[in-house]
């Protein structure tokens, strides 16, 4: 996995679920906890409903503007 | 779809017939109309026609129903998803017209109940809009009733006609649903859908035709997550299973208790879910792995005998198919929130392995898969799934039965010796004996919820304890390294990789193919689905 990371540089975990109190999903807490990069960041609804293609790549983009969050 | 869409006919009158690749349909109604049941038939034509099909709906969570709605989408080539905006949008009341036409691509077509719903002017110039009185007509074609029963079939009949559906199977798919019932409400369907089929339509749409299917890889099933779940159970030779009903977990245990007799086993309905886990954490300790599920609710309650299970080191598998939470929550919405529990719900230090199918072929051999897994290292085995892919009906390549179905009856064979807690075990990896089986030594293990020693004997001692806790640690630990690596959805570098795990999969690689479609490069996919969340993290 940390192979698979190092290839990028955003790493965005898709789940629906909350972005909890940390910004990150389920998944996207353990990848942190476990790889401890700050380039793993979350997209995350829990309005539902599945994601929509469109809204995967509206998120995405839209983390991407925002910028990574700070440490 | 709606590209191709021209309101005006060819000459002559006949309406004109153009071809399309894929279509998504969303049908907009209350629970009690069937809609259900026409979104099923067409994912069951689709797949019975060498087609890509997905669906997606959503249903109240009460006993008196309420507004709902099912998406189908079908396609001749590759489907993800079940589609982001709809080509059809059926509405059969008002609020369904006003609720979703929103979810409408402009210059898609609204086909509506007239006998129900009033256009509005100013949504006419965006969406071509067919009014036929379903109600009155369906009526007409076979006599009314207070919930007007039928117009659901009548409606299909509309539908089949507008995309020059295959009439012959769909007749086929009726009278398969009716079977054993009586006769008269299959006549009544088939006249529903008779008038449907026959009606013109209001002379003006084109018609549709699917293109032939590029998928020519053998005899497809079609079926949703749950019933793929309970199926891939039955082959892997679960042949015991207990519950407690609760949504949307309850398919699976219908499922069960009404096949596992026809292959001699059986499936209990418990008084709770914790007499549920317990006993099917008892028929995998007399020797065969057996199953348990539930949905998030449920989960929490069993979590003590899960643990015991972990400490015992008993094989079994525990299906969670997730739904909006905390406690009652939203039992009818999809959510993923359950892995937090699935992968550390407990007490004490209480390693399992956690699986999450991708889709609803998936499901079907992640119950193989689990059942495996947890005969090969003596452990509890958590399937989450959820609300979205367990409703979600899906074509696939049918499974080669003769080849995945397996026998996992419990082996009696006599032994020289034998230790359930060996610590001298290659990676702490050990096999549960089923009681009965002699051993010649004439040491008779024993299995308990305590810390033992290795043959099972409770002790106090802290040095046994950080040793047992370790070989439960190292065995899955030897599980992760034996997971091959997470597959890539495209080139290994990039700007953007997208991770998702578990039903999410499709819409993440459509995502992935639509950007860079777009020439917009920078995303690229991967995804962790169909791996031991905990075990491989």
């Amino acid at each position: 996995m940390k192979n698979i990371f190092s290839g990028f540089n955003h790493v965005l975990v898709v789940e629906m679920n909350d972005e909890g109190l940390y910004g990150f999903g389920q998944l996207g807490a353990i990848l942190r906890a476990r790889y401890c990069d700050p380039k793993i960041q979350g997209i995350n609804k829990t309005d539902g409903l599945t994601w929509k293609v469109k809204e995967i790549l509206e998120r995405a983009k839209t983390n991407m503007s925002a910028g990574l969050r700070k440490l | 779809m709606s590209d191709t869409i021209e309101k005006v006919p060819s000459s002559g009158g006949a309406p004109k017939i153009s071809p399309i690749n894929e279509v998504v349909i969303r049908i907009a109604g209350n629970s009690q109309d069937g809609i259900q049941a026409i979104g099923g038939f067409l994912a069951r034509l689709a797949g019975r026609s060498e087609q890509e099909v997905m669906t997606f709906m959503t249903i109240p969570s009460t006993i008196s129903g309420g507004p709902s709605i099912f998406q189908v989408r079908i396609g001749s080539g590759e489907v993800l998803s079940s589609g982001d905006d709809a080509d059809v949008l059926l509405a059969f009341y008002q609020h369904s017209y006003e609720d979703h036409i929103g979810s409408l691509k402009k210059g898609g077509i609204v086909l509506y109940d007239s006998d129900h719903v009033e256009p509005k002017e100013e949504w006419k110039k965006d969406y071509h809009h067919l009014g036929i009185p379903i109600s009155g007509l369906t009526v007409e074609a076979i006599g009314g009733t207070a919930k007007d029963k039928g117009k659901n079939i009548f409606a299909l009949g509309l539908i089949a006609k507008m995309f020059d559906l295959n009439l012959p199977k769909i007749e086929k798919l009726i009278g398969e649903r009716f079977t054993g019932k009586d006769p008269s409400i299959l006549n009544n369907a088939l006249a529903a859908f008779h008038a449907g089929h026959a009606n013109p339509l209001g002379n003006v749409l084109e018609t549709f035709k699917f293109v032939d299917s590029q998928k020519k890889d053998g005899q497809q099933v079609v079926m949703n997550g749950n019933e793929a779940l309970a199926y891939g159970l039955i082959a892997a030779g679960v042949r015991f299973g207990a519950g407690y009903p609760i949504t949307p977990w309850s398919d699976i245990m219908e499922l069960l208790r009404r096949e596992l007799p026809k292959y001699g086993g059986t499936f209990i309905q418990t008084e709770d879910e914790i007499a549920a886990i317990s006993m099917a954490i008892g028929g995998s300790y007399a020797g065969r792995v057996s199953v348990t599920g539930s949905s998030g609710p449920g989960i929490s309650l069993k979590t003590e005998a899960l643990g015991w299970a972990v400490m015992a080191e008993m094989p079994l598998v525990i299906v969670d198919v997730q739904r909006g939470g905390p406690s009652t929550g939203m039992p009818t919405n999809i959510e993923q929130s359950d892995l937090n529990i699935a992968v550390n719900g407990g007490h004490g230090d209480s390693p399992r392995v956690v699986i999450a199918p991708a889709n609803v072929e998936d499901c079907f051999y992640t119950a193989i898969e689990a059942v495996n897994i947890a005969r090969k290292y003596s452990v509890p085995v958590i399937i989450l799934t959820d609300q979205g892919i367990a409703t979600r009906i899906e074509a696939f390549t049918e499974p080669n039965l003769e080849k995945v179905c397996q026998d996992i009856s419990p082996n009696l064979t006599p032994v020289a010796d034998h230790k359930p807690y060996d610590l001298s075990a290659a990676d702490g990896i050990t096999t549960h004996l089923a009681p009965g089986t002699r051993i010649n030594s004439g040491k008779y293990p024993i299995v308990t919820g305590l810390e033992h020693d290795e043959l099972g004997h409770p002790t106090g001692s802290p040095k046994l304890h950080m040793q047992m806790t370790a070989k439960r640690r190292k065995k899955l630990q030897a599980l992760g390294a034996s997971l091959p690596v997470p597959k890539i959805y495209g080139p290994p570098e990039g700007n953007i990789l997208l991770v998702g795990w578990g039903s999410t999969e499709g819409p993440i690689k459509e995502a992935v193919d639509r950007a860079r479609a777009a020439g917009d490069s920078v995303f690229l996919g991967s995804h962790q689905a169909h791996q031991s969340a905990a075990a491989r993290a």
